[in-house]
């Protein structure tokens, strides 16, 4: 059993007597100190997907999957190829698929695909990653609301809250789990 | 058409829980006036306390723990995250047709989207919806219902009364506030309790509203009168990012750049996010009150034109 607030992209829990993979999760602290997670997750066996609601507290049951490190290699229009370094074997997966683990996928970035039953059904990040600052508004003009951070593009395209001193071609270190800036490179 | 509805709530620790679920309660009595409107919470007397003296809506209050007799309305609402447990579970899968939770208030863009999104919870197995009340266009709204529209003359009752302040901490503007203008000043959680009626009136007299929370944020979005918002406080200051996320969603009803400035800076001071002495900061809105006052006009405009809170639910509840 996991609690919902500990669910993160690629992860694969049991649901109304369905596998569903999670593609999208947010973690949401909302008023006095409970948390929810908004979550988007896809059923293994029929594709459907699902927008839905938990509380953190809520216990889910997971499921025991086969992990795999594997590399990306290319994209060739909404299809993307992934190569495990030790097997050489390739697999290739639909940016549906990957929901929120495109929003931080580089060229040879790393992912971890999760195999039921022999099939790729989930695929997850390393707890962060360090991408390069392509567009943001110089320190001050963040201010404006009294907010320490300021927006921010990285290569990825992914838009996020950076400090007022980071600048455009710093490398930043983000948190894949909560999409949030943790340092400087 | 009439629709029976439970509301379960759970008081935390102020009479802002109880407050905003006794606003839902009483516009689903609006709308459906025939229909059991129920409140099932672990505060009965603070209930019957915020009530209007005279005049109250027909809204049943039962203890959560007197659950014998208990069975369930067609629609069901948890505030502020809060699930009945066991005893009331059996009933509501058997007896009802949606649960709704309702979320606590907050400004920031990740509410915008949670709208009648389904709620995951293992002991429910009936329809679920899940709403997080937010500013934005097209969210889930905000709670739109007070007992008065406008105040009473403050000249009747309260003699130079100038700001309406009712804050967790009083510290960070306390200089701002001198005692002869408030009139519940400090009052208000030591000697002198008001129902909601009582509240709402003042609000609407005041010049200045000095507001925390939610329940009275709600009411004062609506009002056309100028306030400063104290959030909860949360640990690891993650209310800051509440209040700076209200601050860019009021930015666009400002004209004048240094009106905005100074505004945020009092409301950031009021929430710790600052230490600064902000006499001037005030001084300067009071001096150009008028132009402040337009601002908040404006946002009430703005919110006419949202559906609100109850809309959004009832929208839900009206097509089971």
């Amino acid at each position: 059993m996991i609690f919902a607030g500990e669910l993160k992209v690629g992860y694969v829990i049991k649901y109304n007597g369905g596998l569903y993979t999670i593609q999208k999760a947010k973690y949401n602290w909302s008023g006095r100190n409970e948390a929810t997670m908004t979550v988007k997750m896809k059923n293994i066996e029929n594709a459907s997907t699902i927008d839905i609601v938990m509380k953190g507290s809520e216990k889910l049951e997971d499921v025991q999957l086969d992990h795999r490190d594997m590399k990306f290699i290319y994209a060739s229009g909404d299809s993307y190829a992934f190569m495990d370094e030790e097997s050489y074997e390739q697999i290739e997966v639909f940016a549906d698929d990957l929901g929120d683990v495109l929003n931080f996928l580089k060229e040879d970035g790393r992912v971890i695909v999760s195999f039921y039953e022999s099939r790729p059904v989930a695929y997850a990040l390393p707890k962060t990653v360090t991408l390069e600052v392509t567009y943001t508004e110089p320190g001050e003009k963040g201010d404006s609301s009294g907010n320490p951070l300021k927006p921010a593009k990285v290569e990825t395209g992914y838009e996020l809250g950076v400090p007022l001193f980071v600048n455009i071609g710093d490398k930043i270190v983000i948190d894949t789990k909560t999409g949030e800036y943790l340092s400087r490179a | 058409m009439n629709k029976n509805i439970d509301i379960f709530c759970s008081v935390i620790d102020n009479f802002g829980d109880a407050g905003y679920t006794l606003r839902v309660a009483a516009s689903f009595k609006n709308q459906y006036r025939n229909s059991l409107i129920n409140i099932y919470t672990d505060c009965t007397e603070l209930f019957f306390k915020l009530m209007p003296k005279e005049g109250s809506p027909q809204i049943n209050v039962f203890s959560m723990d007197s659950s014998s007799d208990y069975h369930a309305s067609e629609v069901v609402l948890g505030m502020f995250q809060f699930f009945p447990d066991e005893r009331y579970i059996d009933f509501i899968n058997r007896e009802s047709k949606l649960f709704i939770g309702v979320d606590y208030f907050t400004p920031e863009l990740w509410a915008k989207d949670i709208k009648a999104l389904p709620l995951m919870h293992q002991g429910l197995r009936i329809k679920t919806l899940f709403f997080v009340p937010n500013v934005h266009a097209e969210s889930s709204g905000i709670l739109r219902f007070s007992w008065k529209s406008q105040g009473l003359p403050t000249d009747v009752l309260y003699p130079r009364y100038i700001s309406n302040a009712y804050l967790y901490d009083y510290g960070p503007v306390e200089k701002l506030l001198p005692q002869e203008s408030v009139f519940n000043w400090k009052i208000n959680t030591q000697n002198r309790f008001f129902t909601q009626e009582e509240f709402d009136e003042i609000l609407y007299s005041s010049k200045y509203n000095w507001i925390r929370g939610e329940d009275s944020f709600s009411l004062a979005l609506w009002s056309g009168i100028p306030f400063f918002w104290q959030a909860y406080k949360q640990k690891e200051t993650r209310h800051f990012k509440k209040v700076w996320a209200f601050n860019e969603f009021i930015k666009p009803f400002f004209e004048d750049a240094q009106m905005y400035k100074r505004y945020v800076n009092v409301v950031n001071t009021l929430n710790g996010i600052y230490n600064n002495d902000v006499t001037d900061d005030f001084l300067y809105i009071d001096k150009k009150y008028g132009q402040l006052k337009d601002v908040f006009e404006k946002m009430k405009e703005y919110f006419l034109k949202q559906k609100t809170l109850q809309q959004n639910l009832m929208e839900n509840i009206e097509y089971l």
